[in-house]
């Protein structure tokens, strides 16, 4: 049997499509014979499995129409016999040509976005003309004070909410919430109480139509990779919070989105917790190469996790330092050892003190024309 | 087994609460009868069938009320949670028809639905809607705007929504307006009949009081609805127990 | 231990809560002079109860020693007022009384108010039944299968060998078959001579009345009266029962007394006394029958009665007519 390999190929940058309904064979043969379970590892040379293994695009026939593919691949115990490669597909004409990987790390770029909310006293301005590039597969870390709209960044990038003003795309296109194309993982585990682990987990998957047997393997593979694997059947009620913050990440993980946002998912864990989830959130980060963009309050963490630092600052919400990271990775936690590591630290907390001492001034001194 | 005895014993305490009663206000059988009398005229009704008869029908009345009664209402519960025009439009129509006795109206329903077992169904419904719309509405509001924004997030619909998130977040409420509407069927069911029926519970307690003057009689009508009341109540409490997981 | 002590507390409570007085105790002499009385008639004031407000206004009441208040209460509460000792007296349908006693209510028949049965088969003019054979078949709307209206309805099929099953019957909870016949549901209806006939009169329609008196005669309405007050103060009840015999011959020489009294304590006259006259006249002819008696009960039309409902099942002769009838001959 050979391995679940990813290929490494060009993908046109374009957003994948949003997962659809049919469970397909992909044998070489016409499409109309359908297994789900197929084991089409013979079409996929070079593929390499991730962490819920890869999205593969089909291309049929001769116009090579584009088929967004899902991918699951259930890790083996064994690193020699990978398990088969199992995958459905929907929409296509044609014999299968070619089989390329498709998800790879998308780059974000935001153009002079603006954001306003109406409130009573005016609008507030939460984000004013914020301009970032995120390059594919690096790990940015967003940090400010209260109110200087990393979370409403965020959402942005997520595709919950759109700018007033500027542009916003991933991988060349507008975010959709649920395209697949982002996973979001927030600062609450917000788990639905009355489903178990492993059932929530398996929740976008649901929305999306997928039918329930691979829910539940790939739920299981991602839970799996958080470390949870064993409690899959527990309620919500039931976990630590490190745990049910694990599973919102596993959440955020099942479709294998190219790109990952995370609203200060570890703030409200201790210290020490705090610090081995950073840990093996690099680990996945190395494992499966993603675009990571993480917001949280913790210079610390910032300077550990990051390629980038966005010092950001409120009223106006904006931009107000970009901090690049040169550290080697893997990166210990222990970084006041390190000169450099506690230069960069200083460098953000002065950005950051800034940001607040702006944000300490009067409200009625910076606010925005309504 | 410990709920059980205890429940035997409170039901044992009534009893003798119930006969002290009668003994201490020398109360006559024709005002307030004592609990063996009762027993004794309602084993006769039950030889008789009488009961029988009276109660299946007063049962599938309330049954039925209440099916079509909880229906409208959480579909209605849910327009209103959901629609800041329907509620606006709707409420204060909703409110007053909760107002107005039902006792009042039921002759005219009675009339406009053809006077057979669906007028007394439909006016057994009405009793049965309001508790369940509002605990409805107020459930589905109640939803947590986090998962809400989460579901959002990973590009749920709002049929989605509302199917995996609002409703089943909204089952316990939902069930407390259940509660309540199964046992005001049951009162439903009998001011329906007293609006114009053959038999039923209803029709009993006005044969038994206007005319046969026969007091535990009526109480023997009054213990069946509090039976059936408290066995309808137990199938939701059990309904509730395997559908609202937490 | 814990468990008794709120148990004991509740029972106290449901103790403290029988203090509603004995029937023994009840009627109180608060004043030597006039024996307070409470009188129960039916659903609301009424010119069918003239006599009652010429006793109260016109003094027969004063003079017999009574001071009498009129509260308004319906069947079966009327009984079970009289019997308990809520009330001293009331006014009932002899053949409920049949059925109340024999249920183990303890009130008496004390004297007829009507001499004849007011309840009738009516239907158009024309259709009405002439004789209970005519009933055959025919659709029959009534309040319900209970009261004086059923009775007579029942009586009067089995004069003429029928049962309920030959005919259709369709109730009425609402009092309210007259719509019943005018819209055409049902054929014929039961009803009180006294008021529809002529509820039907005046909306132009014409009707014809099927009245029991010839063929099951029952013992019409009267003033009825607790097992207790008549041991305790016969000569209560025979005041009572004088005064208002009294003041319904009154009535009956001269109906304009009796309307005027009526339109003293009836606010519903006022809004249309020409309906209201109407009743009282027809009301007065159903009091005078073939005779005004003071009141005297007819024991005669008794016992028929008696022996008709316990024929159609109404009661089962275990308690007897004496048992149901007032003896006021022992001054």
């Amino acid at each position: 049997m050979a391995p679940c390999r990813q290929q490494n190929t060009s993908s046109s940058g374009r957003g994948g499509t949003p997962h659809r309904r049919s469970a397909r064979d992909l044998s070489g043969q016409p499409a109309n014979r359908i297994s789900p379970w197929a084991d089409a590892a013979d079409l996929t040379p070079g593929a390499t499995p991730g962490p819920t293994g890869p999205t593969v695009t089909v291309r049929m026939g001769e116009d090579e129409s584009r088929v967004a593919v899902a991918v699951a691949c259930r890790p083996s115990h064994d690193a020699r016999t990978p398990a088969p490669l199992r995958f459905r597909t929907h929409d296509w004409a044609g014999d299968v040509t070619s089989i390329h990987a498709d998800r790879e790390p998308l780059a974000i770029d935001l153009d002079a976005v603006e954001i306003g909310f109406a409130t009573p006293d005016g609008t507030l301005r939460a984000l004013d003309g914020v301009s970032l590039r995120v390059p594919a597969g690096s790990f940015t870390v967003v940090i400010g004070p209260n109110g200087c709209g990393k979370s409403t960044l965020l959402r942005v990038i997520g595709g919950l909410l759109e700018p007033n003003a500027g542009s916003v795309t991933v991988g060349g296109s507008a975010p959709r919430a649920g395209d697949g194309r982002v996973g979001l993982a927030f600062q609450q585990p917000r788990l639905v109480p009355w489903r178990t682990l492993l059932e929530n987990v398996a929740l976008p998957l649901e929305l999306d139509g997928v039918p329930a047997p691979e829910r539940v393997d790939r739920a299981s593979v991602a839970l799996e990779r958080v470390g949870l694997g064993d409690v899959a059947g527990l309620r919500p009620s039931e976990l630590s919070g490190g745990m049910a913050q694990r599973t919102g990440l596993a959440r955020a993980l099942v479709e294998d989105p190219p790109v990952l946002l995370l609203d200060e998912p570890f703030s409200a864990l201790d210290a020490l917790t705090r610090e081995a989830f950073d840990a093996e959130l690099q680990r996945l980060w190395s494992e499966r190469p993603r675009t990571i963009v993480l917001v949280t309050h913790s210079v610390g963490e910032a300077v550990a996790l990051a390629d980038l630092v966005a010092v950001m600052a409120p009223r106006p919400g904006r931009i107000a330092r970009l901090v690049s990271v040169e550290l080697e990775r893997p990166r210990g936690t222990d970084l006041a050892a390190d000169p450099q590591a506690a230069r960069l630290v200083g460098e953000v907390r002065e950005a950051l003190s800034e940001a607040h001492a702006v944000g300490l001034r009067p409200w009625a001194e910076t606010r925005g024309a309504a | 087994m410990r709920g059980i005895g205890l429940a035997l014993v409170s039901f044992a305490v009534f009893l003798a609460a119930w006969k002290a009663v009668t003994v201490i206000g020398r109360y006559p059988d024709f005002i307030l009868p004592p609990p063996e009398a009762v027993i004794e005229r309602g084993l006769r009704a039950i030889r008789t069938g009488v009961l029988w008869e009276h109660l299946l029908t007063t049962v599938v009345e309330s049954v039925l009320g209440f099916a079509l009664g909880a229906a409208t209402g959480i579909l209605t519960g849910v327009a209103l949670a959901k629609s800041i025009v329907i509620e606006r439009a709707l409420s204060p129509y909703i409110v007053a028809a909760q107002a107005i006795p039902i006792l009042a109206l039921a002759p005219l329903l009675d009339i406009w639905f053809g006077g057979g077992l669906l007028a007394r169904v439909v006016i057994c419904a009405l009793i049965v809607f309001f508790p369940v719309a509002i605990a409805t509405m107020v459930g589905i509001r109640s939803t947590d705007p986090l998962l809400d924004e989460m579901l959002r997030s990973l590009g749920a619909n709002p049929a989605q929504r509302t199917r995996l998130l609002e409703i089943p977040s909204a089952l316990p409420v939902i069930f407390g307006g259940l509660r309540v509407g199964v046992t005001l069927a049951v009162i439903g069911a009998v001011v329906a009949e007293w609006a114009g029926a053959a038999t039923g519970l209803g029709v009993l307690i006005n044969i038994a009081n206007q005319g046969l003057f026969d007091t535990p009689l009526m109480f023997v009508a009054l213990a069946s609805l509090a039976i059936i009341g408290l066995v309808f109540y137990g199938l939701v409490v059990l309904a509730e127990r395997r559908l609202v997981v937490r | 231990m814990s468990v008794f002590r709120p148990l004991a507390l509740v029972l106290a409570i449901v103790l403290a809560a029988c203090s509603t007085p004995s029937p023994s105790e009840s009627g109180t002499e608060t004043d030597a002079q006039l024996r307070e009385i409470t009188l129960l008639l039916g659903f609301r004031p009424d010119v069918q109860f003239a006599p009652f407000y010429v006793a109260q206004q016109e003094g027969y009441y004063a003079a017999a020693g009574l001071e009498v208040t009129i509260e308004h209460k319906q069947a079966p509460d009327v009984q079970r007022l009289v019997a308990d000792g809520g009330a001293e007296f009331g006014v009932a349908d002899a053949t409920d009384v049949m059925i109340a006693r024999t249920s183990g209510i303890p009130i008496r028949y004390a004297s007829t108010l009507y001499q004849s049965f007011p309840v009738a088969i009516i239907g158009a003019a024309g259709d009405a039944p002439t004789e209970p054979a005519e009933l055959e078949g025919r659709t029959i709307g009534t309040p319900g299968r209970f009261g004086s209206s059923w009775h007579a309805l029942l009586g009067l099929l089995e004069s003429a060998g029928l049962t309920e099953d030959d005919i259709t019957v369709r109730e009425y909870p609402q009092f309210n078959q007259v719509e019943g016949l005018v819209n055409g549901d049902v054929d014929l209806i039961t009803g009180f001579r006294n008021n529809e006939p002529l509820q039907l009169h005046a909306q132009g329609f014409d009707v014809g009345v099927l009245t029991v008196d010839d063929f099951a005669p029952l013992p019409g309405p009267g003033v009825i009266v607790g097992d207790d007050l008549l041991e305790s103060d016969p000569d209560v009840v025979g005041a009572f029962v004088e005064a208002t015999a009294a003041a319904q011959a009154a009535v009956i020489d001269d109906p304009d007394l009796g309307f005027a009294a009526a339109q003293e304590a009836v606010p519903a006259v006022a809004e249309d006394p020409e309906v209201a006259r109407a009743v009282l006249d027809a009301t007065i002819e159903l009091w005078r029958g073939d005779g005004f008696d003071n009141g005297q009960v007819d024991r005669e039309l008794w016992d028929t009665g008696y022996a008709t409902m316990k024929r159609l099942g109404f009661i089962d002769g275990s308690v007897p007519v004496d048992d149901m009838i007032a003896d006021l001959s022992g001054g």
